[in-house]
This record gives structure tokens, C-alpha cells and sequence, in this order.
């Protein structure tokens, strides 16, 4: 056959035997004996697969244009389709190739595109804008008819019957209302309240946002109040901050009101003012949020998956302590350098890291095939090319590294097995667009899986980094620090990597969540401003 | 029509070398090509796409011999090793090589490059082309190892002789 080589006659043929898939046990042995014996062998059979491989393609790329084209005289007889073929049919493999082409065609175009890549997940704001979208809830039932369609709010009366609602309106005002009550949004600057109370934060360029009750008349003049009807008619203004234009019914002049002060009426008789406004009767966001929060927190304690969750909440025995908050009995934090400080909801701690070293400390034993990883982090500023959020020390077989870059992209990397061409890791991606912003908090997150073939990146409940992962590499952590890189192995890497910023939750479970999940977390653990 | 793109034609070199079955490597391909649509956003196009696509390719080579009974793989574990590392050496010269290809096709005669045709892409028998070239199943058979041999010799020869020609 070859000339060349006519030691590879063999080789040749038993290659050909295998693509028909008629090697028999016998010389399947042959054909790796062979291979086993000489480099030579092993790089005549790679050529010759690979031309293979290269030829098929050539003859099916001619054949789906030849079809029609060929010669009468080459094409099988009648009845020539009924003698058996070992090989399979060439629809198949004609469907393989279109497949190859589409997909060929689309990887070119958007490795093409990548200077602007598409938003793999949806941005939270509809295409339509609504009157007003309620943008976090706690509890709340809507009478029937008088309902949001979905979390928006357009012109029309709304009765909501329990539960606190935080609703933005397009123009930037936001009320948070607390139920009962009966409303009526008249459009994005101008509401009717019929009974009730809503505590209103009017940014600058929503002033002169209208609220009205029975007895009178608030605009807003950039500003924080609280107005209340209550059953009995009696309408109150609070003012917490700014100031307050009321038009009273029946009076041609404005009185303004200052932050400080409160005024109230009842029916039918002139304005009582108060010299006290009464915060703690309005319901602000931020109470909205904390009670979610707690809510969500319970939740995730109770799942039984979790392996450690971290509230950051300092442990009454002993300060140097993080207590594991689903098992206080295994997987403890311990802390070095990193002081207390507050949290990101009112009455809520968090660990301020803020020298070389600060960190906490914990040992987590098994294999993860699958797991979720979470925080809540605010970066105050990026000291070294790479900070760790949460690094395994070393970098070994198995480890799995969380860090930002310094420009606030979320890095996250495995080490695998045997170092291939150019990369001892299994991956190393990063987010490209969504970034770690600094002096905000901001949701992280994390989720590897297996069996389902992935591993996923979030900032804020979006998916920012996604890749596949070795199907036979689950992760270890073995001994990790929040915040920190311990024990780096080579010289060149950089080896500071310590979190400068704020961190008041942490959580590993043993499950990969969802990304619904993921943004769920975010939506309700999210801290309010007000 | 050109089928296969650069990268395509040595992902599919890289799969053939590890499986040594086109249907096969034409299913691991497609399934590479699924993973790398998804995971084109985490694509950093400051490094080199193939040995990121390569990565890709090992996984679900890696589960196709994870999936398979063993008496159906033809090679062991060690074997498969030693041709991932010596193809993955020489992929730089597959586009070259499908270059080749094309110019010693082209020279071929009508009817050889129809049997070569009938054989791989309509996959049919060597009766059936027998019958409809009317020669003996001996004579098909021949003409096809002949036809494969002096492919060889001219792709290796163009292979040798190019200006870049090291392998």
C-alpha cells in the first residue's frame, strides 16, 4: 500500500477497520500494541486519522451540492438500496454536517462580535415603562380588582389590604405604602390617598410630586414626609426632611411646611399643628428589606444543604470566633486582623478587612461535586491586581479560586489534572462587563456543577462568567480564607491578595442553586437606601 | 463550499485522532460546538481560542469514553494520551494539511473522486458501488486503496515542500 512506510501497512489497515467498527478484540490489542511500541506509529496514525477525518468533510461538503449534479451513470441502479450496508445512512451524516455549518457559521460571527457581547441575562426594567413598578414587597394582598398588574402600577385606584409595598414611579419618586389603604395613582406625579399611610421620598427632580388627601392638598418640594389618612378622616403631614407645600380645600394660600414639623387635621376644622414629625409611625424601605432579609436568612439556615453560613454577627463568647450560623458545632470562622463594623442593614454587623492579612479563617473537609457559593461584600478599594473573596491556600488539584481583578471583574478558577498545552486549569474565566463596583454593596455569587456540566458567575443576580467544567473533578477546599490567599505555591503569582472592603454574609451549600434562586437572593437581600 | 473553517477542521482533525470514528467524531463535534456557543461569553479573546476549544473538545471526548463500554473504544487510556499530545502538536498544521487536501482532490479524475464520494459520503457499499460502476467488487476495492494511496503521496508531498514545512 504505502511505500513510506510499509511497517504501517498494518496500522493502516487496522485504522481502517476501526472507522467501519469491525475490529475485533484481537486486533483492537494489535492496533494499541502497535501505537505503544514507537512515537513514529503514533504520529503516522494521528496524520492519517486526521486526513481522514479532513476527507470525509471534503467529499460531504461536495456532495451536498452534488447531489442533483452527478453523472446518471454513477449513480446506484434501482434496487441497489436493498443490499445491506454495514455503514449508516448518509442522511445522517449529511445532518451532521449542516449542523457543523450552522454552528461553525455562528461561532465566527460572535467570536467576531465580542467587543460587544450579548447580556446573557435580563435586565430588570420592562421595555415599556410603567406609571410606577413596585420594586420590593413584604406581605402584601391586593383587594382583586384593585391590584398591580404583575409589580406595575398605571393610572387607576389601588386597594392594597395588608403587607407594606416600596413602588418607584417613573419620575423618580418613591413611596413606600403600608396597608390598608386605598390609593389612586392619577399619573407619575400626582396621587389621590383615600385612607391609609405612605411615607414619600421625592428625589430632586421629581419635585413637585403631588400627593392629596380629603382634606389636603402636598406638594412635595424635594423632600421626605409621611402623610397618613386614617379611618376617622384625619389626615396628618409629617415632614422628615426638605420641605412641604399643603394647599388646604377651601384656602387660597399655601402653607409650608419644614422638616421637623408635622401638621393634622380633622374633618372640618382649621389645621393642628404638631411640633413632632413621628417617624417610627411610617414605614420606611429599609424595613421592608430587613424583614425580607431575616426572612431569607431563615430560610437558608433551615435548608439542609448548607454547609456554612456566616451572618457576620459578632459570637457573644468569644470575638475571635465566626460562627457558623447552620452548625455551630462544625466549620467555625476564624478571625484574624478583621474588626467589626456595621453591616448593611441598619442593626446589622459586618467584618471590616483592611490590612495585609485581615481574614478569616476556615477548614472545610469532603469532595463537591456541586455546590452554591454566596456574599454580600462591599470593595472600599482594590490594593493588588488580584483580591481573593474566597480562596482555597495553595492552588492545587481540586482547588477552586474567588477573586476580583482591579478593575472590579469577578475571576474565578479551578486547578485540573494533567497540565495540557498552554493552562494547568481546568478554566479560569472572568466577568467581562459587569463589574464590582467600589462603596457598594453588592451581591456575589457563584455555582458549580457537574452534572449539569457548569460553572457560574453573578454580580448582583446576573450571570456575569459562565464555562464548562471537568466532568471528573469535583472541588476541594480543604483549608480557606474569606478575603485572603494562603500559602501561594508559585513565585511569580501575586501573592497579596487581601480584600479591602466590608463583608457581612457568606455561604457555602452543597447544591448548585439556580439562577433564579441566585436572583432571588440578591432581590431580597438586597439593602434598601431609605 | 468550503465546510469546515479553520478552527472546525482541526477541532474535528483533534476528535478523529482521539476516537478514530468519523460518525462519531462528528457527534463529539457537534456536542463541542453546543459548549462553545454556550460558553462563547466567557471567552476571553485575549487568549487563543484554540486551546480553549480544545479544552472543550477534551470533556466530551472525555465523556464519550466515560459513556462508552469498554470493547467499543478502541483505544486505551494510555494509547489515547499519547495521540491527544502528538495531534495537539501538530494542529498547527492542519489547516495546511486541509489545503493540500483540496489541491490533490481537484487533480484526481472524475470517476475516482465519485467513488472516493459514493464511499465516504454516501456510504455506500462496496457492492453497491460495484454495481453502479460496473466493476468487480475486487476491482472497487483496489481502486480505492489506490485512490487513498496517491491522495497520501500528494498531500504528503505538499506537506514537505511548503515554505513552512515542519511538522
Amino acid at each position: 500500500m504505502s511505500n513510506d512506510h510499509p511497517e504501517f501497512d498494518e496500522l493502516d489497515r487496522l485504522l481502517a477497520l476501526a472507522d467501519e467498527e469491525e475490529l475485533s478484540v484481537e486486533q483492537r490489542d494489535r492496533l494499541n500494541q502497535i501505537l505503544r511500541e514507537s512515537v513514529t506509529a503514533v504520529e503516522y496514525a494521528s496524520d492519517k486519522l486526521v486526513t481522514e477525518a479532513l476527507l470525509r468533510n471534503e467529499l460531504l461538503s461536495d456532495a451536498t451540492g452534488d447531489l442533483l449534479g452527478m453523472p446518471q451513470s454513477f449513480l446506484p441502479p434501482e434496487g441497489a438500496e436493498n443490499l445491506v450496508s454495514p455503514r449508516f445512512g448518509k442522511r445522517r451524516a449529511l445532518l451532521a454536517v449542516a449542523a457543523a455549518v450552522v454552528f461553525a457559521s455562528l461561532l465566527g460571527f460572535l467570536l467576531q462580535k465580542k467587543s460587544s457581547p450579548v447580556q446573557v441575562a435580563d435586565s430588570a426594567k420592562p421595555a415599556t415603562q410603567a406609571l410606577a413598578r413596585m420594586i420590593n414587597q413584604l406581605d402584601t394582598r391586593f383587594a382583586p380588582n384593585l391590584a398591580p398588574e404583575g409589580d406595575e402600577f398605571e393610572v387607576g385606584r389601588y386597594e392594597l389590604q395588608e403587607g407594606i409595598a416600596e413602588l418607584e414611579f417613573r419620575t423618580g419618586a418613591k413611596f413606600v405604602v403600608e396597608g390598608p389603604a386605598d390609593f389612586t395613582i392619577k399619573n407619575d406625579m400626582h396621587v389621590f390617598l383615600t385612607e391609609g399611610r405612605i411615607r414619600a421620598r421625592i428625589s430632586d427632580r421629581a419635585t413637585g410630586f403631588r400627593i392629596d388627601a380629603p382634606e389636603v392638598d402636598v406638594v412635595d418640594l424635594g423632600t421626605e414626609f409621611g402623610i397618613a389618612v386614617n379611618p376617622d378622616q384625619k389626615t396628618e403631614v409629617h415632614v422628615f426632611s426638605g420641605e412641604v407645600e399643603l394647599h388646604e380645600e377651601g384656602s387660597k394660600e399655601a402653607r409650608l411646611v419644614r422638616e421637623g414639623y408635622a401638621a393634622g387635621w380633622e374633618e372640618g376644622s382649621a389645621a393642628v399643628v404638631l411640633t413632632q414629625p413621628r417617624e417610627e409611625e411610617f414605614r420606611t424601605a429599609k424595613d421592608i428589606s430587613q424583614t425580607l432579609g431575616r426572612q431569607l436568612t431563615d430560610r437558608l439556615l433551615a435548608d439542609g444543604e448548607m454547609v456554612a453560613f456566616y451572618d457576620f454577627q459578632p459570637d457573644e463568647s468569644s470575638s475571635g470566633r465566626l460562627v457558623n450560623r447552620a452548625n455551630p458545632q462544625a466549620v467555625n470562622g476564624r478571625i484574624h486582623g478583621a474588626t467589626w463594623v456595621r453591616g448593611r442593614q441598619p442593626n446589622s454587623s459586618a467584618l471590616l478587612f483592611e490590612n495585609v492579612g485581615d481574614r478569616v479563617f476556615l477548614e472545610i473537609d469532603g469532595e463537591f461535586p456541586e455546590f452554591t457559593l454566596s456574599t454580600w461584600l462591599k470593595v472600599e478599594r482594590f490594593d493588588s491586581y488580584i483580591t481573593a473573596i474566597f480562596n482555597t491556600d495553595n492552588y492545587e488539584r481540586h482547588e477552586h479560586h474567588w477573586q476580583l481583578l482591579d478593575d472590579g471583574a469577578v475571576q474565578g478558577s479551578q486547578l485540573g489534572k494533567n497540565p495540557s498545552l498552554n493552562s494547568p486549569e481546568i478554566y479560569r474565566i472572568k466577568s467581562e462587563e459587569d463589574t464590582v463596583p467600589i462603596g457598594r454593596w453588592t451581591h456575589l455569587a457563584a455555582t458549580f456543577s457537574i452534572s449539569s456540566g457548569d460553572v457560574r458567575y453573578y454580580v448582583d443576580g446576573r450571570l456575569v462568567a459562565e464555562t464548562v467544567i471537568d466532568p471528573d473533578c469535583p472541588v476541594r477546599f480543604g483549608k480557606c480564607n474569606i478575603g485572603h490567599w494562603g500559602s501561594p505555591a508559585g513565585p511569580s503569582w501575586p501573592k497579596q491578595r487581601n480584600f479591602c472592603g466590608r463583608i457581612d454574609e457568606f455561604f457555602l451549600l452543597r447544591r448548585a442553586m439556580s439562577s433564579e434562586e441566585i436572583a432571588e437572593i440578591h432581590q431580597l437581600g438586597r439593602p434598601a437606601k431609605w | 463550499m468550503t465546510l469546515l473553517t479553520g478552527n472546525q477542521s482541526q477541532l474535528l482533525g483533534y476528535i478523529m485522532a482521539s476516537v478514530a470514528n468519523s460518525n462519531d467524531s462528528q457527534d463529539i463535534l457537534q456536542k463541542t460546538n453546543i459548549q462553545l456557543w454556550r460558553n462563547h461569553e466567557s471567552y476571553d479573546s485575549s487568549r487563543p481560542f484554540l486551546p480553549w476549544a480544545l479544552t472543550l473538545a477534551r470533556f466530551q471526548i472525555l465523556s464519550f469514553y466515560r459513556d462508552r463500554q469498554r470493547d467499543r473504544l478502541i483505544f486505551d487510556a494510555d494509547v489515547l494520551e499519547s495521540l491527544q499530545t502528538v495531534t495537539e502538536e501538530r494542529i498547527q498544521s492542519v489547516p495546511r494539511r486541509q489545503e493540500a487536501l483540496r489541491s490533490c482532490l481537484v487533480k484526481l479524475k472524475d470517476e475516482q473522486r465519485t467513488i472516493l464520494s459514493l464511499y465516504y459520503a454516501h456510504r455506500k457499499s462496496i457492492e453497491q458501488i460495484s454495481l453502479s460502476c460496473n466493476r468487480s467488487i475486487d476491482g472497487v476495492k483496489s481502486l480505492l486503496l489506490r485512490i487513498r494511496k496517491n491522495l497520501k503521496e500528494c498531500i504528503d508531498t505538499r506537506m514537505n515542500t511548503s515554505p513552512e514545512s515542519q511538522s
